[in-house]
């Protein structure tokens, strides 16, 4: 198990990382505190079965490690979901669909990738079209290792990520935000140009000046 | 009245909720799960309500889950909850069940209307889905209801339930139209064989695909407070009604887990295959009992 | 000229506000045969009604570019209808019903998508309902010496048995013809579709309602219920004639839900459903109780509303965009939004949902049916009723939701404000009638009256009384406004940041991006379930044209047999038309 520490800064010299280590309290009144106790205790998931890590899910959901009883619960659209699960090594191709369902999702929202892949490659780590570290492209909350991660280790990562909820730390969609030139740019790097239909990068690259 | 009125709609609130985080905990422990807590739904209602943003595609979008909602309520209102007080009574007398059996299917349409305007055409099949089988599912509980109104010559409830008080309950003395009112219950509350309107492996959440934060929120509230709706009603028609809170939770709570208890053990019919059953073996059961009323009752 | 015609229109309702009430006049042309008008409260209900409705639709004709013929053919056509339901005998009644035959045919014709053929089912069965008209006028006259009614209704119980079902039978199929029942409804359906649009409106909303009218007038005026009621017999607590009949309504009804779902142009779903709206109105017609008669009175005067209004927003549709099929429409929501509001509250009504109008007649025909303990019957109305939930919201779904289909729907602009004016009269009639449903017993009462039936209790004007229970309009539409209101502040106040106005192609769409060519409109694929029902399949494969083509084919063999006299061999033409005097000449010896 191990944390993500959002270290994307060593990938990028020339931008100017702006990343904050995770750990920042950022709950204030009682009713945040209630909500971000009620997000914990609840949490759609939407399971993208990238890899080989998809067959780990099932055992998770169904009877034998029963994930509901936390809970985490499987919905069908990313429009409900609050986490979206990354099984594994991500192609470029699949990159631009999960970019895609992570902007369709309502933050609160948060990502839990599974297996090494998504860290550093994994055993893709030359492969031509896989990326290496999944965190310079979306900000993941909780990486579960192992290749691949038994349901045991996927239900501990859940839980970390219901502890870090309940208290109030700052999660990935927060950084996405502030972020998001650092984001924006890496994705473009590896899918050019043109990342995602004009009316979704309107607002990104309208405040950014340029035009689409 | 108002106040009353609102109690009415926290207890369904919270009465429904409880129900439906059952179901979901019963569910689990019969496929053999621990399952989640009774407070679940709620716990998910509130985290969706605490979304920080919700989509919409334009006012009739916004609006949809509102009509839905109203729907829920003015159905819960119009339902007598309790037998023998007058707790509300003035409200109840306003409507009749022909009223109750339109205004249950006012707000799956109206909702249909923000399905159809969010532009997913697979919530568009869902909702068609839901309406073709809709065809069949109303059609045993229409025949159930006709029964009871020519049996007890009045399509007031509160009549009814006051008749059953001399007849005895009506699941005793109409039994056919019970067992058909009830296999159509099963198909309102989406339990299975009839869930296919929302199947997730093919039409993502049908109708609700695109309905996120506080509108899924206002969605499942409102789903809530109207099974409890469904559930009195049914109570009412075939049971006698309630005369205190313990026996109205006692005997829609018999009656919901009887129809988690269908639902759990089938699988998911087809919509041709849902109607094509609906307009045999239940209809048949129906129309047995409407018979027996008719022309030897 | 519109402005002219409007006023023109106006002139016969003046007519009938200032001079009506008890209008009897009669103009002696021989010593037997005497046109008259003689006014009755039905027929002044059924006057109103289609004179409201001719003048909406002039209103509407503004902004189209109408001759002078057109305008002239449908005053005419208004004036025909007022001769019909005012006739006081068939001969008045029949000319009426000639010329409105007429006048509706020309009217059709000026049509720019008609056919001939479809013009010809159109007469042919007009003339088929004349002649089954003529046919019984004049066997009542053989019967009753005169054509006037008040005769022919008291000699009515003097004529033998036969008599009386032939009489019975020829009028019901010359006014169920009209009406559309099912197995005479081969013509509706072309004609509703392919008639200018406007006037499909009068056709669906007024025209089909004569024959309503003409049955109130046999079963209620010149059989008279408890006259029907003796000859058939009673079964269960109503007449075996009501049971009858309430079968052919309910089994048309179901049959044109059934169709009229599967439709891909607009107007024809609109016309099935037409002959399905008719057909609970002749399910409840013949009960020969108050509830039965007050049931399809006040569904007629809904469907009437219903149906002006949804053929005006589909008419000012199709003139704006230039397209009348589901398959080619789509999204025109925030484009004409003014216009989806109004087809809105008429598919509300239509559906039969409380808050509306729509709900108040539906209840008054269960109300009829109960009243009879009529309940498979009652059953087969509730059941047609929910199969037209899904045509509603094909309606509503296949032009003003979903996606637009081609570019130039992007672009529309609101309708023109002459075909909104009327819409929004009739959608604020059914609001109206939504509220106040116990207003209209006041005008139902008289009628029954004059059938000799009890009359209905009235309240007040916002409860709808009922022997089986009663609702409270009044009551229901503010609840819902309250309620509705209520939750729309709990909703708007909560925090979470509704993204409003998201593009229409930002769906949940499994990852991907569709494109401006992805085929995202459902219109084309609604309804397409129900061919995989096994019952609803038997219904929808089988059709009353193969039927009616093969009439039609016998028909010019047996001509052109009868043709061949003419154009073969001129010695056998002369042999036969010499037989056929030889045998003339013996019969007329014997």
């Amino acid at each position: 198990m191990m944390e993500s520490g959002f270290h994307g800064c060593d990938l990028d010299d020339s931008l100017k990382c702006k990343l904050e280590e995770s750990g920042t309290q950022n709950t204030h009144s009682v009713m945040e505190k209630a909500a971000a106790w009620f997000r914990s205790r609840s949490i759609f998931v939407v399971a993208y079965g990238t890899g080989c890590g998809a067959i780990e899910m099932p055992p998770t959901f169904t009877s034998r490690y029963d994930a509901e009883r936390m809970g985490v619960v499987g919905v069908a659209t990313p429009r409900q979901a609050d986490l979206i699960i990354l099984s594994g090594y991500l192609a470029y191709k699949t990159l631009r669909r999960v970019i895609r369902t992570y902007e369709q999702m309502q933050k609160p929202k948060y990502i839990i990738t599974l297996g090494s892949c998504p860290i550093n490659g994994g055993m893709y780590w030359d492969s031509y079209n896989t990326i290496k570290k999944l965190d310079d492209y979306l900000p993941v909350d909780v990486s579960v290792v192992g290749c691949m991660p038994r349901p045991e280790a996927v239900i501990d990562g859940f839980s970390l990520l219901q502890k870090r909820i309940k208290n109030g730390e700052k999660a990935g969609w927060e950084k996405y935000d502030e972020n998001l030139d650092f984001y924006k740019k890496n994705q473009k790097r590896v899918l050019g140009n043109h990342v995602d239909p004009s009316y979704e990068t309107d607002w990104y690259n309208l405040e950014n000046g340029s035009e689409v | 009245m108002i106040f009353q009125i609102i109690l009415l709609i926290m207890l369904a609130y919270v009465v429904g909720f409880i129900y439906m985080g059952l179901y979901r905990n019963i569910t689990a422990r019969i496929q053999g799960r621990y399952g989640p807590t009774v407070y679940q739904t709620f716990y998910d209602s509130i985290k969706l309500f605490s979304k920080k943003n919700s989509v919409s595609y334009g006012w009739m979008f916004y609006l949809g889950p509102v009509i839905m909602a109203t729907g829920a309520v003015l159905t819960l209102i119009l339902v007598p909850v309790f037998s023998d007080s007058d707790f509300l009574r003035s409200v109840t007398t306003q409507g009749n069940l022909f009223l109750l059996l339109y205004l249950m299917v006012l707000g799956p349409l109206g909702n249909a209307l923000a399905v159809g305007t969010g532009g997913n055409p697979f919530g568009v099949m869902g909702v068609v889905r839901g309406l073709t089988r809709l065809i069949g599912l109303e059609l045993p509980f229409y025949i159930a209801v006709v029964g009871l109104i020519i049996a007890s010559n009045s399509s007031d409830i509160v009549h009814i339930i006051d008749l059953q008080k001399t007849t005895g309950l009506n699941i005793l003395v109409h039994p056919f139209l019970f067992i058909a009112a009830m296999i159509s219950m099963v198909g309102f509350f989406g339990a299975s064989p009839f869930d296919i309107p929302g199947a997730p492996q093919e039409v993502y959440s049908g109708p609700r695909t695109e309905f996120s934060g506080k509108f899924l929120a206002l969605l499942m509230s409102q789903g809530s407070i109207f099974a409890f709706a469904k559930l009195v009603l049914i109570i009412d028609l075939f049971l006698g009604g309630a005369d205190s809170l313990w026996m109205l939770v006692i005997k829609t709570f018999a009656i919901f887990i009887t129809i988690i208890f269908i639902g759990i053990v089938y699988g998911r019919y087809k919509v041709e295959q849902a109607v094509d059953f609906l307009m045999k073996i239940p209809t048949l059961i129906g129309v047995i009992g409407l018979v027996r009323i008719i022309w030897f009752g | 000229m519109n402005s002219i015609f409007l006023l023109l229109n106006l002139l016969p309702i003046l007519f009938l506000y200032q001079f009506g009430g008890d209008l009897h006049v009669s103009l002696s042309l021989t010593k037997e045969f005497t046109l008259s008008l003689s006014q009755t409260p039905l027929g002044t209900f059924f006057a109103y009604l289609s004179l409201i409705s001719f003048l909406l639709v002039t209103i509407a004709q503004k902004s189209k570019k109408t001759s002078f013929s057109y305008y002239a053919l449908q005053f005419l056509l208004s004036i025909a209808m007022l001769a019909i339901v005012l006739a006081g005998d068939f001969i008045t009644f029949f000319i009426g019903w000639e010329i409105m035959t007429w006048s509706s045919y020309f009217l059709i014709s000026k049509s720019s998508d008609i056919d001939t053929k479809s013009l010809q089912k159109y007469i042919l069965f007009s003339l088929a309902s004349a002649f089954s008209l003529i046919a019984g006028m004049v066997i009542a006259y053989s019967f009753a010496n005169s054509f006037d009614f008040n005769v022919i209704q008291n000699s009515f119980h003097t004529m033998p048995f036969n008599i009386k079902v032939a009489l019975i039978v020829l009028f019901s199929l010359s006014f169920f013809t009209k009406a559309g029942v099912i197995g005479l409804h081969y013509w509706v359906v072309d004609t509703y579709s392919k008639a200018p649009d406007l006037f499909s409106s009068i056709l669906s909303a007024v025209m089909s309602k004569m024959g309503i009218y003409g049955l109130f007038l046999v079963y209620g005026h010149l059989v008279g219920y408890a006259e029907l009621k003796d000859m058939f017999g009673v079964i269960l607590n109503g007449t075996d004639f009501g049971y009858v009949l309430g079968w052919i309504g309910v089994i048309t009804s179901i049959i044109a839900t059934f169709k009229a779902i599967t439709q891909d142009e607009v107007k024809r779903l609109l016309a099935y459903s037409s002959i399905a709206q008719l057909g609970y109105i002749i399910a409840v017609i013949g009960m020969g109780t108050s509830f039965g008669v007050a049931g399809a009175m006040y569904h007629t005067l809904i469907h009437t509303i219903i149906k002006l209004l949804l053929f005006i927003n589909v008419a000012a549709i199709v003139a704006q965009t230039g397209k009348n099929k589901f398959s080619e429409l789509g999204g025109l929501i925030y484009r004409t939004p003014v216009s989806f509001v109004m087809l809105l509250i008429g598919i509300i009504a239509l559906a039969g949902m409380p808050p509306l109008g729509g709900f108040a007649s539906k209840f008054m025909l269960y109300n009829a049916a109960i009243d009879s303990k009529f309940a498979l019957i009652l059953v087969g109305m509730l059941f047609s009723g929910a199969a037209s939930f899904l045509y509603c919201y094909k309606l509503v779904y296949g032009i003003y939701l979903g996606h637009p289909t081609s570019k130039d729907l992007e672009t529309q602009k609101e309708v023109p404000i002459s075909y909104l004016i009327p819409q929004v009269i009739l959608a604020l009639l059914l609001v109206a009638t939504g509220a106040f449903p116990g207003a209209f017993i006041k005008v139902i009462n008289p009628i029954l009256i004059e059938f000799s039936l009890n009359t209905i209790p009235y309240t007040s004007m916002g409860v709808m009384q009922s022997a089986v229970g009663n609702f409270n309009g009044l009551f229901i539409i503010s609840a819902f406004v309250v309620i509705f209101v209520f939750i729309l502040l709990l909703i708007w106040r909560i925090k979470s940041k509704a993204k409003n106005n998201l593009n229409r192609f930002d769906i949940s769409y499994c990852g991907e991006v569709p494109s401006k060519n992805t085929q995202l409109h459902y219109g084309y694929g609604f309804g397409t379930d129900l061919y995989r029902i096994k019952f609803v399949n038997a219904i929808l494969k089988r059709s009353s044209s193969p039927f009616y083509e093969a009439l039609a084919t016998q028909t010019k063999k047996t001509a052109g047999l009868l043709s061949r006299m003419y154009y073969g061999n001129i010695h056998n033409t002369m042999i036969i038309i010499l037989l056929f005097f030889s045998a003339l000449y013996f019969i007329g010896v014997n």
